[in-house]
């Protein structure tokens, strides 16, 4: 009952709202109908209140117009639904939270209101497609669990790829999974972002449960601990917040850069910190720079972060980012040649995440094609990555362009002179111009000298007619479009 | 530019995409393996490799298209999804809308151009990667004008976490695949556009996608008024030759 009255609802709205306001408003709102209440539930207060404010009268509208003096009210609100909309089975209950905010406008008890057929109610009378509903599975916003690790048990040490960039941290990580609390405390590790400090911080805390499985570890990331606490102080929870975050044997925290300027949490973080540090538990900490140089955390906390031991990842040199392209396309099951790693290695410098991208582009390739991995299939496939750069064409740099080429002036283009060695580098200027911008004919034309737009569709076809018949058009065409487009 | 004056009024530039945004009525052109892609994403299972996508190229490509259909495929599929227009939402109080959108099976944000420079829009964006990447069970797909090493991104943790992702150029439709797209656009509407109307309107029209659509809903309101259908001479009275 519930789920058809909101699948109605939403197969009308989606017949008459535009495909990208439907998708961003009322698709993502999920339904329970409960003693006369339509709850729907949106992602957070932002879509609450805009929903609120332009489609809960027309949501209303439709519901007294199928349901009539029956039609629930409606309530907006933040969370998710606490049954399936029944398109598939769904985790059960997750609470509302965080962002308790409800809106709630009651639908008019007005009788007369007029009735409508049922298959204009389904969307179906010009033959669209009937709404789906959504099904949303988790919970949002609420506080991070100390139950959990949060550990990626796929980040281990056996499949980092070791190299000259990364020995030192290597081995550092290794002997404190080996002697939490004992061989180095704090273990600060800091690099560019995409080098793996974050690989390496989980291997350290599989390598300690691996160890001792019923030790507590705790990884999370530095913004987390900032809303941890906020949610603590929210719901006057903070002295338990303080006891979980103490109570753990290794705490795992990742971009400590992002508590610059947060004061009062670089505070609580402080005295955790200390605390931990006092009772050899085990810290281990990222940054995306040496501790010294974070911007904006207090000179005591950066101290801190400087006492056990700092080491450094610098981005992989040619041989580790071959080997780290070898080793992820094994781990997907694909076979990339030597050769073929090592065209992309070279290319590709900056850090692993970029290494990755490009492999997770051949791959799709490979799973949309079927053709083996070779340097050519590569090539193609990472274009976009490797060399072409869209630039934004305009008609006066065409212009520009060509008429250096060919050794004229601008104006020449735009004069009334025919000669062959002024008419011909026009017709390929105006080709080039039609191919590479969105201008209509008539206004390529007028760029021209006010020429017509016939003239310009001559023009195109004569030069497409000598590309194929002149290979020194074709290879000026080809110099041209190149010049203008990377 | 005259060309583009109807009934004495300058046509307004679109700004909604029709509502029957699917992959089947995607005019594939040179974006084939974007569109394919996409299209298997509501019924493969799930790996990492394909968490991250990013869509970039200039404007009336179909970006928008390929997402608005993937929220289709994904509804059709019982799966859940979000799109959010970030060019509608650039202002830094808007980052609330990422807020818990990582419940989502598949999360697909239109124009991160449009807010990669905001410092809070950055760091909001940088956040939701990494909620979606530890959830390990969605998809993010965005798209851009620019690829990732273009994109004026302020904080460098979110340019190497979408240079992760698998990055798809989209490329224009060659004229004669634009006349398809418009006569696939004006066949939904219930009209018939016949292939020489289509070109005749290329070759006197902007090329841009969004213009020409934008044109064809004007001719699909006024031959609604005057119950004509889209012929020559009646496009040409329209839009004033």
């Amino acid at each position: 009952m519930s789920n058809s009255l909101w699948n109605d609802c939403a197969a009308r709205l989606q017949n008459e709202l535009p495909a990208q306001q439907f998708n961003t408003w009322i698709r993502p709102l999920q339904a329970d109908l409960e003693q006369n209440t339509l709850f729907l539930y949106a992602p957070n207060t932002y879509v609450v209140e805009w929903v609120k404010d332009k489609y809960l009268k027309q949501i209303i509208t439709f519901l007294r117009s199928s349901s009539g003096e029956k039609a629930p009210n409606v309530e907006l609100r933040v969370g998710g639904s606490r049954k399936p909309s029944g398109m598939k089975d769904a985790a059960p209950a997750t609470s509302i939270n965080g962002e308790s905010t409800s809106a709630s406008l009651s639908s008019p008890q007005d009788t007369n209101r007029p009735n409508e057929n049922s298959a204009a109610a389904n969307g179906n009378s010009n033959g669209r497609q009937q709404y789906t509903p959504q099904v949303l599975t988790n919970p949002i916003d609420r506080p991070i669990s100390l139950q959990h690790s949060n550990l990626q048990p796929t980040y281990t040490f056996d499949n980092f790829v070791e190299g000259r960039s990364n020995q030192l941290a290597r081995a550092a990580a290794s002997q404190v999974a080996e002697n939490p609390g004992k061989a180095y405390n704090p273990l600060f590790i800091y690099g560019g972002t995409g080098l793996g400090k974050t690989h390496l911080l989980h291997s350290i805390g599989n390598g300690i449960l691996a160890n001792k499985p019923d030790a507590k570890v705790f990884y999370l990331r530095a913004e987390r601990f900032v809303q941890d606490m906020v949610y603590a102080m929210k719901h006057n929870k903070i002295d338990s917040f303080k006891e979980s975050y103490r109570s753990v044997d290794a705490l795992l925290i990742d971009d400590v850069q992002f508590f610059a300027k947060k004061d009062h949490f670089q505070d609580e973080f402080f005295h955790t910190f200390n605390w931990l540090l006092e009772g050899n538990q085990q810290v281990i900490l990222t940054s995306d720079v040496y501790p010294k140089e974070i911007e904006g955390v207090d000179e005591r906390l950066k101290s801190r972060f400087g006492w056990g031991l700092t080491v450094a990842i610098e981005p992989p040199e040619l041989p580790t980012r071959v080997a780290i392209l070898e080793r992820k396309a094994e781990e997907r099951k694909t076979k990339l040649p030597h050769e073929v790693a090592f065209f992309i290695a070279k290319r590709l410098r900056s850090n692993v995440r970029e290494l990755e991208g490009a492999l997770n582009r051949v791959i799709a390739n490979v799973t949309l094609t079927g053709r083996d991995i070779t340097i050519d299939f590569v090539k193609e496939a990472l274009r976009d990555l490797i060399a072409a750069q869209e630039r934004l064409v305009t008609i006066d740099n065409i212009q520009r362009t060509v008429a250096e080429y060919y050794n004229i002036k601008v104006s020449d283009l735009t004069s009334k002179r025919r000669t062959r060695s002024v008419a011909r580098p026009r017709q390929v200027a105006m080709a080039l111009a039609k191919e590479l911008t969105s201008h209509s004919l008539p206004e390529i034309g007028d760029a021209f000298g006010g020429r017509d737009h016939t003239t310009v569709l001559h023009a195109c076809r004569k030069v497409k007619e000598l590309i194929e018949s002149d290979h020194e058009i074709q290879e000026d065409y080809r110099n041209l479009n190149r010049t203008l487009s990377v | 530019m005259a060309a583009l004056m109807l009934h004495e009024q300058q046509l307004p530039l679109p700004v909604q995409l029709p509502d029957h945004a699917q992959f089947s009525n995607f005019v594939l052109g040179d974006n084939a393996q974007a569109h394919a892609h996409l299209a298997r994403l509501p019924e493969a299972t799930w790996q990492p490799q394909d968490q991250f996508t990013l869509l970039f190229g200039g404007s009336g490509r179909g970006k928008t298209h390929l997402l608005c259909a993937l929220c289709e495929a994904f509804a059709d599929a019982g799966r859940s999804s979000i799109y959010l227009p970030l060019s509608e939402l650039a202002n830094p109080q808007a980052v609330a809308a990422l807020n818990g959108i990582e419940s989502y099976d598949v999360i697909a944000l239109d124009d991160i151009h449009a807010v990669i420079a905001i410092p809070e829009w950055a760091n909001a964006l940088f956040a939701l990667f990494n909620r979606v990447t530890d959830k390990r069970d969605s998809y993010l797909v965005c798209t851009s004008l620019q690829s990732t090493a273009r994109l004026p991104i302020a904080l460098p943790d979110l340019r190497s976490r979408l240079q992760l992702a698998v990055s798809f150029h989209l490329k224009t439709l060659s004229d004669s695949e634009k006349v398809q797209a418009m006569q696939q656009h004006a066949k939904a509407r219930g009209l018939e556009l016949a292939a020489d109307v289509g070109e005749y309107m290329m070759h006197r029209l902007s090329r841009d996608m969004h213009q020409l659509m934008s044109v064809l809903d004007e001719l699909d309101k006024a031959s609604m008024a005057r119950q004509r259908r889209l012929t020559l001479p009646f496009i040409k009275q329209v839009l004033e030759f």
